[in-house]
C-alpha cells in the first residue's frame, strides 16, 4: 500500500497544538518577569518561591499523602478483587466488578457530589480521611482492570503446573501468579496515582476546611489570580505525571513471559 | 463449555473478594443509590436534609433559570462533542494505521496530555488567550488584528478548553477500537469493487463505531459537569450544570437539588450507556483505561 | 485389582454444566507401561488425564493410586506429575529454576536440587542450559525441560497431555524415540495423550482407544490395529472402511481393498474419485447399494478411471467384524 503523507501531517499538528499550553506552562515557569507576558529572561527563582511556600509545601504533602495511600488501598482491594473475580466467574462477580468501575465512567462531578452527601450522612470528617475513600474509589478501577488484563493473557496452565509439582495454593500464588500480574499492579498503580495526584473536581468535595491538595491549591489561585509561582508548580506536576506515565506504559508493556524473553 | 477447576481456583475466594465486595457496595453502589434518594428529600432549614419526600427538585429543574442551564449546556456539550469527533476520530484512526514504532511514539504523546491534570493543561490556555497574551502576540505580530482580541473569558475560549480537555478520550476509543480492526476486511472490500470511500464507510466506520460511541459517551455528559473549565476560561459568564451543582452543594448547601441534578446527568449517562450496549452488545467503553 | 495394577479408573464420570465429558470410564493401568489415551478433540481424553492429576474432580467413580483412594485428593498432595500441553514452563523462572521447583516445594537442601537438576538436564540432553530463561529456548528445548520438571520429582505416574502437539513432523518423529527411551530408562509408568493414531502406535504399549467419553477398546497397538472392536476404532486407527450388511458390520482396511478382481468376497462397484496425497493412491469406490468403499495403494496407478466399473473384493480374514457405534 502508497504511504501518504497527509494523514502524519494532520496528526503532527493536532499534536503539536496539544502541546503549546504545555510548553508554555513550562516555558513561563524560567520567566524572570513578574508579568508573564513578557519574557525577562532566564531564572528559576518561582521555583525559589514555591520552596519557601509554606502552604505550597503542604499541599505537595497532602497530594503525595494522598496518592499514596488511595493507591496503596486500591492495589490492594483492586488486585485481591481481580484475582479472585478471575478465579471464580459469576453473574454476582461480574456484576461487583461492573459497579467498582463506575467511578471511572460517571462524570467526576457526580462522584464527588455523591461522596460529599454520603460522606455528610455518615458524619465522616472531612479531611484526610474522606479524601482517601474518594480517591481510593477511583484508583480501584484503574489497577483492577490492569491486572485483570494480565490474568487474562497468564497462561492459565501456569498455575496448574505449579500445583500439579506441589505447591500449595498460596505458594502457586505467590511463585506464580504473583510475578505474572506484577506488572499490571505498578502499571495500574502509577496511573492511579497521577489520577489521584492531578485530581481537582473530586477533592474540591471531599476535603475539609484544614487540608488542601496540590491541584485545589492551583484551582483557588487561578480563579483569584495568576501569579508566575503557578507556572513553576504546574511544571513540577507535570513533570512527575510524565514520569509516572511513562513508568506505566514502560510495564505494561512488558509481555507476560518475563525478561527471558527479547 | 465452562471449564471448572480444581486446586487454584477451587474452594473459597472469599478472602479475595470481600474487600472490593464491602468496598464497592459500601462506597460506590449504596451511595449511588442514596443519590437518587437524596434528589427526592428536602434541604433542611440549616444543615443536612430532611427526610421529607418531594417532587420539588425535579420541579425545580424545569423553571426557567435552571432549564436555560440544561439547555445552555447541551449546546456547549453538542458542540464540543462534534468537534472532538472531528478532530479526534481521523486522529484515532491515522494513529491505528500506523507502524508499530510510530503508534508506540504516538500513543505515549497522546497519554502524556491524557493523564496530566486537566486544570495545568487548561492554565497552558490562559497563557494563550490573555490580553496581550501569546495568540494576541502572535496575531498582532503577523498583523491579522491590530489589538488584542480579549479571548480569555469567553464562549469560543470555553469550547477550545472543553475540545482540548476532552480530545484524547474521543482519539484513544477510536484507535483502541480501529487497533483491533482486521485491515484485510477493507482490502476484501476493495478487492469486491468497494470505492475507497465505500469500503470505509461500509467496513472501517461499522468496525470503529464502538469506539467512536464510547467516545462520545465519554466526551458528551461529562462536558457537561467540567465546571472548573468554564470556571477558568469563561469567567463566570457561562454556567454549566456542573456550576450549578458546585454552587448548590458548596454555597447552597441544597444537596438534595444537586442530587436531582446530579441524577438527571446520571441517567442521561445510563441512557446512552444503554444505547451504546445495544448498538455494540457489549458493555465495556472502549479506550478506557 | 490386578497385581501389578499401579492405577485403577473406576467408572469415573464427569460432567460441564449439561454436557457429560467422561460417562463411566474403567481403567487399569501397570506399572511401568507406556499407555496412550487416543481420540478426537472433545473425546474426553484430557478431562481423563486432568482428573488423575487432579485438576479436576470427577462427579462419580473413584481414582485408585497405588491401593489408595487419591479421588478427593488435592493435584499438590499427589505423587502424579504433568507434562503439560504447551509446556506451562514459569517464564519469570530460569531453566534451573523451573526443573528444581517440585524439589524446593519438598524443602530439599539447595546442593542436592542443584545436583538433581544437573542429572536431569544429563538426561534430557541441556547440559549448560540451567541459566536460560525459558524464553531463550526453542520448542523442542522448552520440550524437554517440561519434561525434566516433571521427571526429577520421581512421579509414580507420568502424564502427558499431547506433548508434542506443537513442535513440527520431523523433531516430532525424533522426540517420540526420546521419550520412548527415557520411559524405559526411567522406568516410570507413563500416561499419554494424543490424537494422533501412529503416534499412538509408534510408542505404546497399550492404547486406550476414547470417544464420546467413553472408552472404545484397550489393547496393545497391534490388537487396535488388526483387530478394532467397533466400528470407531476400526475408522479412526488406520482408517478403515466400514460396511453394513444385514446385522452384521465389517471393517476392511483400504490397503486390504482388492481390485482386480481378486479374493474371496467380490463386490461391483464404480469408482467415483482417485486422489494422491503422501505418496499414496486412494480410489474411492460405490457399491450397489449406495455404500462407499476405499482403496489405497503405494505408488502404483491402476489404470482405472473415475466414472468405470469394476470388480473389487477382499479376503474374508480381512473383513473384521466389528461393533456398530456409528
Amino acid at each position: 500500500m502508497k504511504r501518504k503523507k497527509w494523514p502524519f501531517v494532520y496528526v503532527g499538528i493536532i499534536t503539536a497544538i496539544t502541546y503549546i499550553p504545555i510548553l508554555l506552562t513550562v516555558i513561563y515557569s524560567f520567566n524572570e518577569s513578574k508579568i508573564s507576558s513578557v519574557w525577562g529572561g532566564f531564572s528559576l527563582k518561582w521555583y525559589g518561591e514555591l520552596l519557601r511556600d509554606r502552604d505550597i509545601r503542604e499541599a505537595l504533602a497532602n497530594s503525595l499523602i494522598l496518592a499514596f495511600l488511595s493507591c496503596l488501598c486500591g492495589a490492594v482491594i483492586g488486585t485481591m478483587g481481580a484475582v479472585g473475580i478471575y478465579r471464580r466467574k459469576s453473574r454476582l462477580n461480574e456484576a461487583v466488578a461492573m459497579i467498582s468501575m463506575l467511578p471511572i465512567m460517571i462524570p467526576e462531578i457526580i462522584l464527588g457530589m455523591i461522596f460529599l452527601s454520603v460522606f455528610s450522612l455518615m458524619g465522616l470528617p472531612f479531611g484526610m480521611l474522606t479524601l482517601v475513600i474518594a480517591h481510593t474509589a477511583f484508583c480501584i478501577p484503574y489497577i483492577y482492570s490492569m491486572v485483570s488484563t494480565r490474568l487474562v493473557g497468564m497462561d492459565k496452565a501456569l498455575e496448574e503446573a505449579a500445583l500439579d509439582l506441589g505447591a500449595s495454593p498460596f505458594r502457586v500464588f505467590w511463585d506464580v501468579t504473583f510475578p505474572a500480574i506484577l506488572p499490571g499492579i505498578l502499571s495500574g498503580v502509577m496511573l492511579a496515582f497521577a489520577m489521584s495526584f492531578d485530581d481537582v473536581v473530586i477533592s474540591i468535595f471531599v476535603t475539609g476546611p484544614k487540608v488542601n491538595t496540590l491541584p485545589v491549591k492551583i484551582y483557588t489561585k487561578l480563579k483569584t489570580g495568576v501569579t508566575p509561582e503557578i507556572n513553576a508548580l504546574a511544571t513540577i506536576m507535570l513533570a512527575l505525571t510524565i514520569l509516572l506515565i511513562a513508568g506505566s506504559a514502560v510495564l505494561g508493556r512488558k509481555k507476560p513471559s518475563g525478561k527471558g524473553s527479547a | 463449555m465452562m471449564k471448572k477447576s480444581a486446586g487454584a481456583g477451587k474452594g473459597s475466594q472469599w478472602p479475595l473478594l470481600a474487600p472490593i465486595y464491602i468496598f464497592t457496595l459500601l462506597f460506590v453502589l449504596l451511595p449511588m443509590l442514596y443519590m437518587f434518594l437524596l434528589s427526592f428529600l428536602t434541604r433542611a432549614e440549616v444543615w443536612g436534609v430532611d427526610f421529607h419526600f418531594t417532587l420539588d427538585n425535579y420541579r425545580r429543574i424545569g423553571e426557567p433559570l435552571y432549564r436555560n442551564t440544561f439547555l445552555e449546556s447541551f449546546r456547549l456539550a453538542f458542540l464540543s462533542t462534534v468537534l472532538v469527533v472531528l478532530l479526534g476520530y481521523p486522529y484515532g484512526y491515522f494513529m491505528a494505521r500506523m507502524n508499530a514504532v510510530w503508534k508506540k511514539r504516538m500513543l505515549l504523546l497522546i497519554m502524556i496530555p491524557f493523564w496530566t491534570s486537566a486544570l495545568i493543561r487548561l492554565y497552558g490556555w490562559i497563557i494563550v488567550f490573555r490580553s496581550n497574551g501569546v495568540l494576541d502576540k502572535v496575531l498582532m505580530g503577523l498583523r491579522i488584528t491590530e489589538k488584542p482580541l480579549k479571548l480569555l473569558y469567553t464562549y469560543p475560549a470555553v469550547v477550545v478548553g472543553m475540545v482540548y480537555a476532552l480530545l484524547p478520550f474521543m482519539i484513544l476509543a477510536v484507535y483502541s477500537s480501529a487497533e483491533k480492526m482486521d485491515w484485510t476486511l477493507v482490502e476484501a472490500a476493495r478487492d469486491l469493487g468497494a470505492s475507497s470511500f465505500r469500503a470505509f464507510w461500509t467496513v472501517t466506520f461499522k468496525m470503529t463505531l464502538p469506539g467512536l460511541l464510547s467516545g462520545i459517551i465519554l466526551t458528551f455528559i461529562p462536558s457537561m459537569g467540567l465546571f472548573f473549565i468554564a470556571d477558568i476560561l469563561g469567567g463566570s459568564k457561562i454556567v454549566l450544570v456542573g456550576s450549578v451543582i458546585q454552587e448548590q452543594l458548596t454555597k447552597g448547601r441544597n444537596q438534595p437539588f444537586a442530587a436531582a441534578l446530579s441524577a438527571v446527568l446520571m441517567i442521561m449517562t445510563t441512557l446512552l450507556i444503554r444505547l451504546y450496549r445495544r448498538i455494540t452488545g457489549t458493555s465495556k467503553l472502549e479506550g478506557i483505561v | 485389582m490386578g497385581k501389578n495394577t499401579i492405577l485403577q479408573l473406576s467408572g469415573v464420570w464427569k460432567g460441564f454444566g449439561e454436557t457429560e465429558v467422561l460417562k463411566g470410564i474403567d481403567l487399569e493401568i501397570e506399572r511401568g507401561e507406556f499407555i496412550t489415551l487416543l481420540g478426537s478433540s472433545g473425546c474426553g481424553k484430557t478431562t481423563t488425564l486432568r482428573i488423575i492429576a487432579g485438576l479436576e474432580r470427577p462427579d462419580g467413580g473413584r481414582v485408585i493410586l497405588e491401593n489408595r483412594d487419591i479421588t478427593d485428593l488435592e493435584p499438590n498432595k499427589r505423587s502424579v506429575n504433568t507434562v503439560f500441553q504447551n509446556y506451562a514452563l514459569f517464564p519469570h523462572m530460569s531453566v534451573a529454576d523451573n526443573i528444581g521447583y517440585g524439589l524446593k516445594l519438598k524443602k530439599m537442601p539447595k546442593n542436592v536440587i542443584a545436583g538433581k537438576v544437573e542429572e536431569m538436564l544429563k538426561l534430557v540432553q541441556l547440559e549448560g542450559f540451567g541459566k536460560r530463561m525459558p524464553g531463550q529456548l526453542s520448542g523442542g528445548q522448552r520440550q524437554r525441560v517440561a519434561i525434566a520438571r516433571a521427571v526429577v520429582n520421581e512421579p509414580r505416574v507420568l502424564l502427558l497431555d499431547e506433548p508434542l502437539g506443537a513442535l513440527d513432523l520431523k523433531l516430532r518423529r525424533q522426540m517420540q524415540l526420546e521419550l520412548k527411551r527415557l520411559q524405559k530408562q526411567l522406568g516410570i509408568t507413563f500416561i499419554y495423550i494424543t490424537h494422533d493414531q501412529e503416534e499412538a502406535i509408534n510408542m505404546s504399549d497399550r492404547i486406550a482407544v476414547m470417544n464420546r467419553g467413553v472408552l472404545e477398546q484397550t489393547g496393545t497397538p497391534n490388537e487396535i490395529y488388526y483387530h478394532p472392536g467397533t466400528s470407531y476404532v476400526a475408522s479412526f486407527v488406520g482408517s478403515a472402511n466400514i460396511l453394513r450388511e444385514g446385522s452384521a458390520t465389517y471393517a476392511i482396511r483400504t490397503e486390504n481393498v482388492l481390485m482386480n478382481g481378486e479374493g474371496e468376497c467380490v463386490r461391483e462397484a464404480t469408482v467415483l474419485e482417485k486422489s494422491f496425497a503422501g505418496g499414496q493412491l486412494r480410489i474411492l469406490f460405490q457399491l450397489k447399494d449406495g455404500q462407499q468403499v476405499t482403496a489405497s495403494r503405494y505408488g502404483i496407478d491402476t489404470g482405472l478411471q473415475e466414472g468405470s466399473r469394476c470388480r473389487i473384493g477382499w479376503r474374508p480374514e480381512h473383513a473384521v467384524a466389528v461393533e456398530d457405534d456409528g
